[in-house]
């Protein structure tokens, strides 16, 4: 194996002693001079025709500076693959919450009073909150009757279904209908999950400001710069080009902020007002306003012939709300959490997209997967159940393995699921364990994941070796918390051979740093860690050429080490980084030809994807990469009160090669915070479209109160080489969230023998179910 | 309009501001301290979290007046002589920073409860802590960082 000084190591995060001391900037602690502050007016209505807007109350109002309605802006629809919004509510609205006005005024508090003396007349229409009623060919209400006019970015699969339908994936492998009719047993199932939210601990919040030329800058806590620039021009009708976005350090994301949110409210502020503008959401808006997972509903149907699974049909339902949002995407991409895992030869895929007036849904950390693995992992226990079989052994001899062809034609590689279940099983199932102590009984289970990273996508960085010696690497992907500014500064590191000290990372302008596809999908230390190593690669071989020719030497004869290059025949023979630039009179230092020393690289992974009928695999690879784990648990259900608690958490992940594994430990314990939430607390309590828990008091997420006692958590890094990732690495920033809720399940199964199909599993469901349990 | 001071991080501050302003807004906006998060603006996440004569507070809920005359701590004041405190020293080898945004509140609920109670178990440190929200970190890290700097400020004494 190969020798690292750098990757590998536990080199504590870059960026840790700013967060510590509160010397972090993060887009809500900047402060623009003359700066002005907007807020929403929005919908009270799920579905209504705007008839009037009246804002003259609201422009009496002292402080007041400018109001914004759809009348301000172009009338340019736009949409993250699917463009179905407009800025502002035009003729409808659609979902409770849509925006409808704002204002800029002196302070927030003025802002909000002014909001609410916005005088908006609806004419109330009819609305429709069940996706399945609102799939069907006839729905009672069509929510966006000019959708086959939108223009649409990535194509949708044909068919069948009603016209609120956005998006339909398919997967046809194989005869699913020829096997199912020669089975043994055929097991179908259904299971669903609220819609939740990501929860940031930092909100949404931008500011804008016109430029005189004419150019807008916005600084944002978006997690996707690129694509919010994007979506910001569309909105306006300008060129991509016009936008500069700046995103200093953000208060996680979570997919919650990949998509255009407070920006583009705030620049149609700052073009009216012609001064800079913030605009920051409350957390209730946060939470009811901002996209969180959609609701869905997964229906499986297994049938098995001999012990295995010879055929697969899954159908999920994906209910987006008012707008696809950037939940446009998520049926194409959860096929790919269907075929990664299991090798099953029939598999029959349906995901759908739909419209409804519910508030929206979108990107959230997994993006199509933990939906899919909800149903598979939880339907892979009822099957080992119904079989009689031991569900690790079940799962064990239906696994994908290296070089095999998946379901779709994806030649599998870099497949370390096995050993991440053989960790998580053995080591859970080597402790010994009291089944039942009066009211509370207990349980084990675990599940299993694949995660895919998109494609295509590409990330382009530039590195500057810089006059004292050190290296910058330059980026377009924002840190979102994960730590890439850590990974990107000990791959450069790494490739200097110098200490990670002298590494400095800038990223988060659009206009000075390269292009990048952003931290999304799991996809940074792998794109953007593969971009820092080529530019890397080519700042060498510029210092290199410029060392042979002072030292009038051929490049071949050189070699460098921490800062110093040599001859390879005489180490003694060296020249410093620094004196590679010449003395400037009394201004510092300037390189004698050549401007400075860059090194540029593109990490372009294409794809030509997957053909939109069967599924199947045209030509290329349709992903990056899969990255895989395990989570296993043992809980405590107290059968009086209904409460589940974790009392041993074991995960694995397969990395490829972890690059700081204090870091991978790091986010592999993410899925004690969101994953238990997910699985127990979170949903956004709907009534007629309206959220009615938009604050951390009744939207809980997990506290530490929740964890699990420190000894009884165990983590495994599992490393199955990724042949093109930087030293064999990938991603594993979202996986950690698709096991947790099936794990817990099926540990929760083993407990009460009850199968919860229906997310997130509160108390009050367990003592409902054991009171229908026990009166049966 | 009211004046008020305030001594902040051992600096003493006279200030005249609007009755209803919170010392949230106060300390970031006019002190410009902005370690100090704004999270959800209703005291339910503690991002926001600072000592007021050494007890913790969330500053979102709490009138700039209220702290009158009294003694402030934000994250800002807790290295000296450009020494960090062992509280953030201990955050910073556990790893248990990832976005950074509780991150200040965190560590002023930290230091709160190693004042009260210098050698908590890993029990008391998890209910002493439950109103700061992590979303990164799932506070595995958070929890082992509080009783490494528990340790290490007994032994420094």
């Amino acid at each position: 194996m190969a020798e690292y000084s750098n990757i590998g190591k536990r080199d504590i995060r870059v960026d840790a002693v700013k967060k510590v001391t509160g010397n972090c900037q993060y887009c809500d602690d900047l402060r623009l001079p003359g700066v002005l502050f907007g807020r929403v007016k929005r919908s009270p209505h799920p579905h209504a025709k705007l008839l009037k807007i009246d804002t003259s109350e609201a422009e009496k109002v002292y402080g007041v500076r400018a109001i914004v309605t759809a009348k301000d802006v172009p009338e340019c629809r736009f949409g993250y693959g699917l463009k179905d919004r407009y800025l502002f509510a035009r003729d409808k609205v659609r979902y409770v919450g849509e925006p409808v006005a704002a204002v800029a005024a002196d302070t927030e508090r003025i802002a909000e009073k002014a909001v609410e003396l916005i005088k908006v007349t609806y004419e109330e229409l009819p609305a429709v909150f069940d996706v399945n009623e609102a799939i069907k060919i006839n729905p009672p209400v069509i929510i966006h009757p000019e959708l086959p006019k939108y223009s649409r970015d990535i194509p949708s699969a044909k068919t069948d279904l009603g016209p609120n339908v956005s998006y339909h994936a398919k997967i046809r492998a194989g005869d699913v209908d020829k096997a199912f009719a020669d089975t043994d047993l055929i097991v179908e199932n259904e299971y669903k999950a609220e819609l939740m939210h990501p929860c940031p601990l930092e909100g949404h919040n931008s500011a804008a400001k016109m430029e005189p030329d004419g150019k807008i800058t916005v600084w944002s806590s978006s997690q996707n710069p690129n694509s919010t620039r994007a979506q910001i021009a569309a909105a306006f009708a300008m060129p991509v080009a016009k936008v500069r976005i700046i995103t200093p350090y953000i208060g996680g994301a979570f997919g919650g902020k990949a998509m255009v949110q407070t920006e583009q409210i705030a620049v149609a502020l700052a073009m009216k007002t012609n001064r800079p503008v913030k605009v920051r959401f409350t957390r209730s808006e946060v939470i009811s306003n901002t996209y969180g997972r959609a609701s869905y509903t997964a229906r499986i149907k297994d049938g098995i012939k001999g012990g295995k699974i010879v055929a697969r049909e899954l159908r999920l339902i994906l209910d987006h709300g008012g707008y696809s949002e950037s939940g446009y995407l998520v049926p194409g991409n959860s096929k790919f959490a269907v075929v990664g895992t299991y090798d099953i030869p029939n598999v029959k895929y349906d995901a759908i997209g739909a419209y409804t007036n519910n508030p929206l849904g979108g990107a959230f950390r997994g993006f199509g997967t933990p939906e899919v693995h909800w149903a598979i992992e939880s339907q892979m226990d009822v099957l080992a159940d119904k079989l009689g079989v031991d569900p690790y052994e079940f799962r064990k001899k239906h696994l994908l393995k290296e070089g095999d062809t998946n379901p779709i034609g994806m030649k599998i590689h870099s497949i370390g699921v096995e050993e991440c279940m053989d960790k998580v099983v053995h080591s859970l199932r080597q402790e010994k364990f009291e089944r039942e102590k009066k009211n509370l009984k207990r349980g084990r289970g675990f599940a299993i994941y694949n995660k895919y990273s998109m494609a295509p996508t590409a990330s382009a960085v530039i590195i500057k070796i810089c006059e004292d010696g050190s290296v910058q690497v330059r980026t377009g992907a924002p840190d979102v918390g994960q730590g890439s500014e850590t990974v990107f500064s000990q791959i450069a590191a790494e490739e200097f051979k110098m200490p990670i000290e002298k590494v400095k990372v800038f990223f988060g302008d659009t206009d000075l740093m390269p292009f990048d596809h952003g931290p999304i999908s799991s996809r940074v230390t792998y794109c953007t860690g593969n971009a820092v190593r080529l530019a890397c690669h080519d700042a060498i071989n510029q210092m290199l050429q410029k060392a042979a020719k002072m030292l009038q030497t051929d490049q071949k004869d050189l070699d460098f080490n921490n800062g110093e290059i040599f001859f390879k025949q005489d180490p003694k023979k060296s020249i410093k980084i620094e004196q590679l630039f010449t003395p400037a009179a009394l201004a510092g230092v300037f390189l004698d030809e050549g401007g400075e020393l860059l090194g540029k690289g593109t990490f372009y992974q294409r794809t030509r994807g997957v053909d939109l009928e069967t599924g199947k695999v045209v030509f290329e690879s349709p992903i990056c990469y899969y990255n895989y784990g395990a989570q296993g648990f043992e809980v405590e259900v107290d059968t009086e009160t209904g409460v589940i608690r974790i009392l041993k958490f074991y995960i694995a992940s397969d990395v490829g090669k972890a690059i700081n594994p204090g870091m991978i430990e790091a986010q592999l314990d993410a899925a004690m915070g969101q994953g238990i939430g997910i699985a127990l607390y979170e949903r956004m309590i709907r009534k007629e479209g309206k959220v009615m828990n938009s604050d951390f008091v009744d939207y809980k997420i997990s506290t530490s109160a929740e964890i699990p006692k420190l000894d009884n958590i165990k983590r495994f890094i599992v490393e199955a080489p990724l042949k093109d990732g930087p030293y064999g690495a990938k991603g594993t920033g979202e996986g950690i969230l698709v096991p947790t809720a099936p794990g817990l399940a099926n540990a929760i199964y083993d407990a009460i023998k009850i199968r919860f199909t229906h997310l997130p599993i509160t108390p009050e469901d367990v003592l409902k179910k054991l009171k229908e349990k026990g009166s049966r | 309009m009211r004046k008020i001071k305030l001594n902040v991080n051992g600096e003493m501050h006279e200030l005249e501001i609007k009755d209803s302003r919170t010392l949230l807004e106060v300390i970031r906006e006019d002190l410009n301290l902005t370690g100090a998060k704004f999270g959800c603006g209703s005291g339910e996440c503690g991002a926001c979290t600072m000592l007021v004569d050494g007890k913790p507070i969330l500053s979102c809920l709490t009138l700039a007046l209220e702290a009158d005359g009294k003694e402030v701590t934000t994250v800002e004041g807790m290295a000296k002589d450009g020494e960090l405190h062992p509280i953030q020293q201990a955050y910073i080898d556990e790893f248990a920073v990832q976005c950074g945004y509780c991150t200040s509140g965190l560590i002023m609920i930290t230091k709160a409860l190693l004042e009260e109670n210098p050698n908590p178990t890993e029990e008391e440190v998890k209910e002493f802590i439950k109103g700061n929200l992590c979303r990164c970190t799932g506070y595995v890290k958070i929890i082992k960082a509080v009783l490494k700097a528990a340790e290490v400020m007994r032994r420094r004494g």
